[in-house]
């Protein structure tokens, strides 16, 4: 429990923070229409200091803070915050602009009415908050929103991240059994025994790949996503994504068959040790089994 | 789209696993997803993605939830070229239709049949093409049968080529003095200013003009005197410019058009497309405005080149110098001896302007000129 004069310490510390404010405060308090959700000037200041401690070191310089501060969805952010807090007016609006808006994206990620139903409702559940912190006050995911994206975009990322939470947990639900029925390979990691100067030069070549063509290669080629997804991730042309995803391969080719050149072997030997890799060699045994059996 | 090796695959996929405990939250994805990220920040999500299959699927899902306005907003941020393409691909095309405007649909001068002659105000010659090399060379279109129908015509005078008024595009020309008929060429005509011999050539009150050739079918000659003689404002039995105009039209039939009266009576040479070989010109008369044509009963030796009218005056022109005089309107005719001095006129007469009844001239295809002042009876060789 606090002392009486540590308390009136720490309203003396708030206080001087509050004289620290940064003059274009008020210009973003003003923007925010934190007013109408009853939201006071000093919360937005707190609020947004925040966020700079979030996302940037302690040190950071003043203009960085400042063009951070400037960069938020004022408004979306005062919103949100006045929804965590409690505010009908803030409620009152986010139902009508974001309600319909937060079952359509549901639905998108979802794609079966029910299941996009309980998620919604679900993270609805989340926004208004069933957990409360020690001083009974109710504790919403409203409250973590920062302002950095849009409020609509937030609240798809966590749909999505709900969504693979829920599926996530239903999967290891899943039985080996039924893994095999679906035709999943079951095949453990570093079972294949491979040379070792194959797999040193593809590491190595792996490590130059830039961090956007690595994201590339692994949403087309490990996750399986369509050109057109990975182009709305990355905004940028589904053709553009498609050249790119060419020219990696070539250049990522190229690279682990001069490493493995280095590495002591000649091109031909190099070609065919990334070409006949015991992966390739599929055994379908289920197949085979019915062959004898028939 | 190109494999990638399985054992890159599996090394990509053994390196996804590695270290990244702590995950950008919900805020940070968004703003990625929305491009507004700073650059530091975006690489740095931008490496954690590449190596986290959850956040991938994370922004990828909420990516696929995003709205269809927003994600065109998005991509047109980066996409700007892609729409300047077809703006560049649309102006190609027009370029292109222009240029096919421009040259390629130019009238062939040899696929038409009729011309028609500016209205005579203006006292200067209409400007020729501007680029009338150019208009020669989109002429390829010209055919074999275009030039054996140009076989046919009556060969223009030679001085009619050099002094006649301006025609527009190109014209034929029958080539050797002698008339060979098979030396057919096409060229351009030169600007030139209209000589005074051509503006004698024209019937008065008439300036020479541009002549522009209108599509029409090749054998309806007829109509097409009809309607030449509608539009160029000629009057009947003023033929002289006429004269030199049908010279030059490339028709199988191509007419000398004279009137006899103001009404009905009309007079042309029609190549006969039996002896198309030597372009024999006969005299045809009409007396219900060009719908029926009959010939005129004179020598079969001569190929006419000429025919004009005034009044009841009708004189007829051709080769070896022959000119034909029919004071009663082509009921009676009378051959005419042209001399001068012991001279006699021996080439072929390819124009004849009459201005009355009394004042005659002739010009033949070497450039002679010939002029009566008494009816025929005396000639004077200028």
């Amino acid at each position: 429990m606090k002392q009486a004069g540590q308390v009136t310490a720490t309203r003396l510390d708030e206080a001087a923070d509050v004289r620290r404010q940064p003059p274009y405060f008020a210009d973003l308090y003003a923007r925010s229409s934190g007013g109408k959700y009853d939201l006071s000037f000093d919360e937005f200041a707190a609020i947004l200091e925040e966020v700079s401690r979030q996302y940037l070191p302690p040190d950071a310089p003043a203009d960085d803070v400042a063009q951070l501060h400037q960069s938020l969805r004022l408004e979306e952010l005062a919103l949100a915050r006045g929804c965590a807090k409690g505010c009908e007016a803030a409620w009152e609006c986010f139902l009508n602009r974001y309600r319909q808006k937060l079952y359509d994206a549901a639905g998108a990620i979802a794609k079966e009415e029910s299941a996009a139903r309980e998620l919604a409702d679900s993270l609805y559940t989340e926004l208004f908050g069933t957990r409360q912190s020690a001083d009974g006050q109710r504790i919403s995911k409203l409250a973590s929103y920062t302002g950095r994206g849009s409020l609509e975009g937030w609240l798809r990322i966590v749909l999505a991240q709900d969504y693979i939470n829920r599926y996530r947990s239903q999967r290891r639900l899943v039985s080996f059994d039924d893994k095999v029925h679906a035709g999943q390979p079951c095949q453990a990691r570093g079972e294949f025994p491979t040379d070792a100067r194959l797999d040193a030069a593809v590491d190595a070549a792996l490590v130059e790949l830039l961090a956007e063509e690595r994201l590339i290669l692994a949403s087309y080629y490990l996750d399986g996503r369509t050109l057109a997804e990975i182009a709305r991730m990355l905004g940028v042309h589904e053709s553009t994504i498609s050249r790119r995803v060419e020219k990696i391969t070539a250049s990522l080719r190229k690279r682990i068959v001069r490493g493995l050149r280095e590495r002591g072997m000649d091109a031909r030997g190099a070609e065919e040790a990334l070409e006949s890799d015991v992966r390739d060699l599929t055994l379908d045994v289920r197949a085979r089994l019915q062959e004898k059996k028939g | 789209m190109a494999e990638l090796p399985k054992i890159v695959k599996a090394r990509l996929e053994q390196q996804r696993s590695a270290d990244h405990a702590e995950h950008p939250d919900a805020n940070l994805l968004a703003a990625f997803a929305e491009q507004t990220l700073v650059e530091r920040e975006r690489a740095a999500v931008l490496a954690h993605l590449a190596q986290c299959a959850d956040c991938r699927e994370c922004v990828a899902l909420g990516s696929i939830a995003q709205p269809v306005a927003e994600l065109a907003t998005v991509s047109t941020k980066r996409q700007w070229f892609l729409e300047w393409r077809w703006v560049g691909a649309a102006a190609a095309a027009c370029c292109v239709v222009a240029v096919v405007l421009q040259y390629g649909v130019q009238p062939r001068p040899v696929e038409k049949a009729s011309y028609t002659v500016a209205p005579p105000a203006a006292a200067a010659p209409a400007p020729l093409p501007a680029q009338p090399a150019r208009q020669i060379a989109s002429a390829p279109k010209l055919k074999v049968e275009h030039l054996k129908k140009a076989l046919q015509l009556p060969a223009p005078p030679a001085a009619a080529q050099e002094q006649s008024p301006p025609i527009v595009m190109t014209q034929l020309d029958a080539g050797t003095p002698e008339g060979n008929p098979l030396a057919v060429t096409i060229r351009p005509v030169e600007p030139a200013a209209p000589s005074e011999q051509a503006s004698n050539l024209l019937p008065s009150g008439l300036e020479p003009k541009a002549i522009r050739p209108e599509p029409a079918e090749a054998p309806n000659a007829q109509k097409d005197i009809a309607a030449f003689q509608a539009k160029s404002g000629l009057r009947p039995g003023a033929s002289g410019f006429a004269q030199g105009l049908a010279a030059r039209m490339p028709l199988a039939r191509a007419r000398t058009v004279s009137s006899a009266s103001e009404t009905s009576v009309l007079w042309s040479i029609n190549a006969s497309p039996a002896t198309a070989g030597n372009a024999h010109g006969v005299v045809e008369r009409s007396l219900d405005a060009g719908k029926t044509w009959e010939i005129a009963p004179l020598s079969d030796d001569v190929s006419f080149r000429a025919v004009v009218s005034v009044g009841a005056h009708v004189w007829a022109g051709g080769t070896n110098g022959a000119l034909f005089h029919s004071s009663d309107g082509g009921a009676h005719w009378e051959r005419i001896s042209v001399s001068d001095g012991g001279v006699t006129l021996t080439g072929t007469i390819v124009n004849i302007d009459a201005r009355d009844a009394n004042v005659i001239k002739i010009t033949t295809r070497s450039g002679e000129k010939w002029i009566s002042s008494d009816g025929g009876r005396q000639w004077k060789r200028q």
